[in-house]
């Protein structure tokens, strides 16, 4: 079994310190159950309990799987085998916290930039126009080469500006242009 | 009369933001502090639907010019939140939907006591 690391355990933790959630477990560890079973016994809505079961998902503690018309949802049992004491016993690695500070950074920006897979603005600091567009940077495939108008189509999906994001990805060495074409530069992230 | 209608309903919203921020505390006491932010939410809706109330007092000379400004902030406001929790569900983004449809049910329930104390035909006596 995986030793869970420092953050994964945080997350768990500041989970798991809700009152509802306990309760959702609780059930979950006498069988699996869908959101409307859950909210009856609990005596709470339907969109509160998915509202909890999807924190608790990303938290790892529950999974789903569709069974006929249901989403069920069940415990997973192998983060609640982990003891506290593995987990305070994980050595933290200043490297590997500096790593993952730095992809919660790029997360935070990509969470308040994109909804649902759009972008809602083009960032005007530095740092996060980058970050942005090494994210649709990865719709491009490495090696392979683009016309304008491709180029145009696949950054329209993301921005009506495609102009100002394909000249940005240019000058920022994601892309690069020879002529009329395009292509992916690799490794796309330095 | 529409002085009178206008302190009924601030009544009720007095009454509404009292009863969530007895429930926040009761909430945050029994260790559920996201439900506890959820009747945060509904004191916010409560707010601003207030707030909207006092500026159609403010800038509409009749009953139903207020009526008519009010309905329509109520509209666009609900469309919006309606819309956004409809992409979040769509998204399997269940946060962002209980958030929205808490807002949207809110809404729906002052809809209801507006038109309950605007239709109301009296001198407020």
């Amino acid at each position: 079994m995986r030793t869970m690391t420092e953050t994964e355990a945080i997350k768990l933790f500041k989970c798991l310190a809700d009152k509802s959630r306990l309760q959702i477990l609780k059930s979950l560890a006498i069988e699996d159950m869908y959101v409307e079973r859950l909210a009856e016994r609990l005596g709470l809505t339907a969109p509160t309990i998915s509202f909890h079961l999807k924190k608790l998902q990303d938290a790892g503690a529950v999974t789903s799987y569709k069974s006929q018309y249901y989403m069920m949802y069940s415990l997973c049992k192998d983060v609640f085998m982990t003891s506290i004491l593995e987990i305070i016993q994980e050595e933290s690695d200043e490297a590997d916290l500096q790593a993952k500070r730095d992809a919660e950074y790029r997360q935070k920006v990509i969470d308040a930039f994109f909804e649902y897979g759009k972008l809602k603005s083009i960032p005007a600091q530095r740092k996060k126009e980058r970050i942005v567009l090494e994210e649709i940077a990865k719709a491009f495939e490495p090696g392979k080469e683009y016309t304008e108008r491709e180029v145009n189509i696949i950054i329209a999906d993301f921005h009506d500006d495609f102009c100002t994001i394909r000249r940005d990805m240019v000058g920022e060495g994601l892309l690069e242009r020879e002529g009329s074409i395009y292509r992916r530069t690799d490794p796309l992230f330095s | 009369m529409m002085e009178y209608k206008v302190s009924k309903l601030n009544e009720y919203f007095a009454e509404k933001t009292a009863e969530c921020s007895q429930q926040k505390v009761y909430l945050l006491a029994d260790d559920r502090r996201d439900e506890a932010s959820f009747w945060q939410i509904r004191a916010n809706i409560y707010d601003i639907f207030k707030t909207i109330l006092s500026v159609a007092e403010r800038t509409q000379k009749s009953d139903e010019g207020a009526n008519s400004f009010f309905v329509k902030k109520f509209n666009e406001m609900t469309n919006t939140w309606a819309e956004s929790g409809k992409k979040a569900s769509d998204h399997g983004d269940a946060q962002k939907a209980a958030i929205e449809q808490i807002k949207v049910e809110t809404a729906g329930e002052i809809r209801r006591v507006f038109e309950e104390i605007w239709g109301e035909n009296n001198d407020g006596n």
